[in-house]
């Protein structure tokens, strides 16, 4: 088996606010992704979800870690090999509106990508965009239109057409679907899904919307507060999530939610502000299950079952027939 | 948006009344009308203009208002319709050059204080803090008086103090537009620099207000060729302007006082029409306009 | 003592900004055409001359240095001499500074009068016919040559109806009486001009402040429009008012220039123009330095009155 397409391995992002003060956005987070493989992750707004994406494209400067592509450093790279990765990756935005720039038409923004890479000459650039439009379903009479002419949906096209101009390996969907309405959020996933067929893609799904997550992705990683705290497999999540904060995403999900664990969680308050986290596990202010060890010290992300690691202290106490385990004292 | 939402609006912006969008309406028609007569007058001054503004006739020194001579002649015999007319393209050509100057000077810096922030902006607004610390007009007649007095000296020089305005506005736009996700997605396939991010993503958004300060900088372009060339600091004898002519009449204020009227009517007109077209600009640009 | 902190963190936030136009204003003197010992001297001037002229103003020094000892003299009071009348510059300023300083304050009261009242009640009835009759009213005002408008007030105000003396006026120091009343109609033509531009900032402020939600909640309250718009729509605009009368400051300083050349006032802007026309450098450099010095300490006391009247500033 080969390693993984794109790789962070204890990646931190801080932002400076203020004087020699900064917040930590995400700390010391490892996501593998996998050829072929959708990968979901999920979070409430201010967890540090679109900052991962941002610090895997290059976007962010990454204050720790490292971004790996095929397995080499990123930071590494010199002009060609930084182009190619910029190729092999790219991101599809959350605003459809906004992520085009308002004076461009359509069809000079979905080539813009290969005019920066210069490859070809103008008109075999036209015909590469043209060809990623009609993939993505967009009428040909809307090249020539601006953005304030289409839809959210039909932008929201457009913008995917532009991720994959480049032939990409990796499209990056931060809550690609988030600003758009239900019925046509599943229109774009159905589309999403098919474009990953057709251009034999791997996909980095960011959202904070757990049905939208678990029906595209294999695997899901939940986020909270710069920290991821449960990997699995989708089923796996679903089935038997082994930590409360996913559990808590999970009951308020109806749908998808497998109500055999009888236990209905509860958020209370709002997600803490990164700029001062609490101590101990992050999670504690909100955790229903938090005790005084919760406040001391900070879980690790360890894998209790094969292919599904958590990080909460009390993952034996609470999960403990889930896992197979009972409890040690 | 809920219906609380939408009463709530209603009460802010503000709709014109019938009669203020009618009266609206006229002062920009008027404003067009004025701006394409002094076009017209700019291109064509050489055919409109009866007499050789330069041409003096000492018999015929500061005649009134008659059939042969419009505005009547000067102290040297000189037609002042004609040199009006002729003004009018030096006043405008020298207001243009001003307002291009602190174009020049100030969309580039501005976008790039903007841009890059940091330390090229503090410096970039450290040096503005201190020709705004000027008056404009005394920074450009210490700048004219000290190269010595001449048109293009002194309107390059009104340029420069100009130039803040331009680059404070580029400047606050760019920062306005450089958190925008367009912004952002084209750095994600890599779009750098000057020919791949600025000239196509971060001009083309920023130059609408950029264009209606250019407008209002205009009439005070005009306004300093007026002033410089009636302090003898802007066009030299025997060049007609606008501010020339008035600079002349009002040596003879007892004699002929209707040639003070006509420059500065012509002045206070165009700069007018200048600003009501910048604010008509800037409503049309008005995002909550709709 | 929050007074003195905030004064204190307005001057030392100043003094870059002033180093830097100072350093502006000394430029000023490189940009006399060829070499400025023979500009000033003349080009018949005897070498020894020039090399004392050049002594005189440092220029075998290098910049910094002569930026240096000129920008202490400055703060001193020694501005250098006048190269048509050997006298101190400093002494013909001073003597030409009152003058100015009295006609931008009147010219500033005037200013206020006209365009704060009139900038309220426009933003009170904005988008009706009245308010679309005063913004292009003042539209017009901002769009007269201040100068131009001198000259129509002295023919008819002065040459007409003989109300107040035209042009060349009485020195201040011979008869404050008869000087000031020469002063209204140059304090006329400028303060009508600025006070144009005072009601359209005034309007904007207004508007914004108008359609917040605190005057929102106080209408919803039941209070009386009057006191609304007055008293609490007012207060909360006296933020972009301090700026508006700091800039108009500025403004009428550079107008003050021309106007006391049409009505031959012994000003500092008159004192500017006689320089130019006798070349006298260094008596243009100073009036620019101390048009500097005013509207720098004029925004000192904006920045020190924004500090104490924000809260949120600290």
């Amino acid at each position: 088996m080969t390693g993984p397409l794109l790789s962070l391995e204890n990646v931190s992002v801080r932002f400076p606010i203020g004087r020699r003060r900064h917040v930590t956005a995400v700390d010391g987070v490892s996501l593998d992704l996998l050829e072929g493989e959708t990968l979901g992750l999920i979070g409430e707004s201010g967890s540090g979800k679109s900052t991962v994406a941002r610090a895997a494209m290059g976007l962010v400067p990454i204050a720790d870690g490292t971004v790996r592509w095929r397995g080499e450093d990123v930071a590494g790279f010199g002009a060609k090999q930084r182009r190619t990765f910029s190729e092999s990756v790219q991101m599809v935005f959350q605003d459809p509106h906004s992520a085009l720039d308002p004076r461009r038409t359509i069809l000079q923004s979905v080539r813009e990508p290969l005019d920066v890479m210069g490859r070809g000459d103008k008109k075999d650039r036209e015909a590469v965009a043209a060809k990623a439009l009609e993939d993505v379903g967009l009428p040909s009479q809307m090249l020539k239109r601006y953005p304030h002419q289409l839809s959210g949906g039909q932008k929201q096209r457009a913008n995917i057409a532009r991720a994959l101009v480049t032939d990409p390996k990796v499209l990056v969907c931060d809550e690609s679907v988030a600003a758009l309405d239900v019925a046509l959020q599943a229109e774009i996933l159905n589309l999403l899904q098919d474009l990953k067929k057709a251009y034999e893609l791997t996909i980095l799904f960011i959202s904070h919307d757990l049905s939208v997550v678990s029906y595209l992705a294999d695997r899901i990683s939940v986020m909270y507060l710069g920290n991821i705290v449960e990997n699995a497999t989708t089923e796996s999540l679903v089935q038997q999530s082994l930590h409360p904060y996913s559990e808590a995403l999970l009951s308020a999900q109806p749908l998808v939610h497998d109500s055999s664990a009888g236990r209905r969680i509860v958020l209370k308050g709002d997600i803490p502000s990164p700029v001062s986290p609490p101590p101990g596990c992050r999670f504690n202010t909100r955790c229903q299950f938090a005790q005084e060890g919760c406040r001391q010290e900070k879980p690790e992300l360890l894998e209790i079952l094969p292919g599904h690691s958590s990080a909460c202290l009390r993952v034996d106490e609470l999960y403990g027939e889930r896992i197979g385990r009972t409890v040690a004292s | 948006m809920t219906a609380v939402d939408t009463v709530n609006l209603a009460a802010t912006v503000t709709t014109p009344t019938r009669r203020a969008r009618k009266a609206g309406r006229f002062s920009v028609g008027v404003s067009y009308a004025i701006l394409l007569l002094v076009l017209i007058v700019v291109l064509f001054a050489g055919i409109l203009a009866p007499y050789d503004p330069n041409k003096q006739d000492l018999n015929a020194i500061l005649l009134p208002m008659s059939g042969d001579h419009w505005l009547g002649t000067d102290d040297l015999g000189r037609d002042v319709f004609s040199r009006m007319l002729y003004g009018t393209r030096v006043s405008v050509l020298a207001a243009l050059l001003a307002v291009g100057i602190s174009v020049v000077i100030g969309l580039p810096l501005g976008i790039a204080a903007g841009w890059l922030s940091g330390a090229t902006d503090l410096v970039v607004m450290r040096v503005v803090d201190a020709v705004m610390s000027f008056p404009a007009i005394v920074l450009a007649i210490g700048i004219t008086a000290t190269m010595g007095p001449d048109i293009t000296t002194a309107m390059v020089s009104v340029g420069i103090v100009m130039s803040p305005a331009i680059l404070r506005l580029a400047r606050a736009q760019t920062m306005a537009i450089r958190s925008e996700t367009y912004i952002e997605a084209a750095k994600s396939f890599g779009a750098r620099g000057l020919r791949r991010m600025v000239l196509p993503h971060v001009l083309p958004n920023i130059i609408q207000p950029v264009l209606v300060q250019v407008a209002v900088l205009m009439g005070f372009a005009l306004i300093a060729e007026a002033s410089l060339s009636f302090l003898q600091l802007g066009v030299q004898p025997p060049t007609a302007s606008w501010g020339a002519v008035l600079s002349r009449a009002y040596t003879f204020l007892d004699q002929a006082p209707m040639q003070i009227f006509i420059p500065g009517i012509a002045i206070a007109a165009t700069v007018f029409a200048f600003n009501i077209i910048g604010d008509e600009i800037q409503r049309l640009l008005d995002p909550k306009r709709k | 003592m929050r007074i003195l902190r905030v004064v204190g963190t307005c001057v030392v936030s100043a003094i870059p900004t002033l180093i830097l136009a100072t350093f502006i204003v000394f430029m000023l003197q490189r940009l006399i055409p060829g070499d400025p010992a023979v500009a000033i001297a003349g080009e018949y001037a005897t070498p020894e001359n020039l090399a004392r002229i050049r002594e005189d103003l440092g220029l075998n020094q290098p910049l910094w240095s002569q930026y240096l000892s000129w920008i202490g003299n400055a703060f001193t009071g020694d501005l250098g001499t006048s190269f048509q009348t050997g006298e101190s510059i400093s002494a013909l300023v001073m003597q030409r500074l009152p003058l100015t300083l009295i006609l931008t304050t009147m010219a500033l009261f005037v200013a206020i009068i006209v365009g704060l009242p009139t900038g309220v009640i426009a933003a009170q009835k904005v988008d009706t016919s009245f308010d679309r009759f005063l913004t292009t009213g003042a539209t017009f005002g901002i769009a007269i040559p201040n100068f131009w408008l001198g000259m129509m007030l002295i023919i008819v105000f002065a040459l007409n109806l003989g109300w107040f003396p035209g042009p060349g006026g009485v020195s201040l120091q011979d008869d404050p009486a008869q000087a000031l009343k020469g002063l209204v109609l140059p304090a006329l033509a400028l303060g009508l001009v600025g006070g144009a531009e005072i009601c359209r900032q005034v309007r904007s402020a207004m508007v914004e402040s108008l359609s917040t939600d605190y005057v929102r909640t106080h209408r919803a309250k039941g209070l009386s429009n009057r006191s609304i718009v007055w008293k609490h729509a007012l207060k909360n605009s006296s933020l972009p008012f301090a700026t508006i009368i700091g800039l108009q400051v500025s403004r009428l300083i550079g107008g003050a220039v021309v106007v006391e050349a049409v009505f031959g006032l012994s000003g500092i802007g008159s004192l500017a123009v006689e320089a130019t026309n006798q070349r006298d450098y260094g008596v243009i450099q100073a009036v620019v330095f101390v048009a500097a010095v005013i509207v720098l300490l004029t925004n000192l006391i904006v920045d020190v009155s924004y500090r104490l009247l924000d809260p949120r500033i600290s």
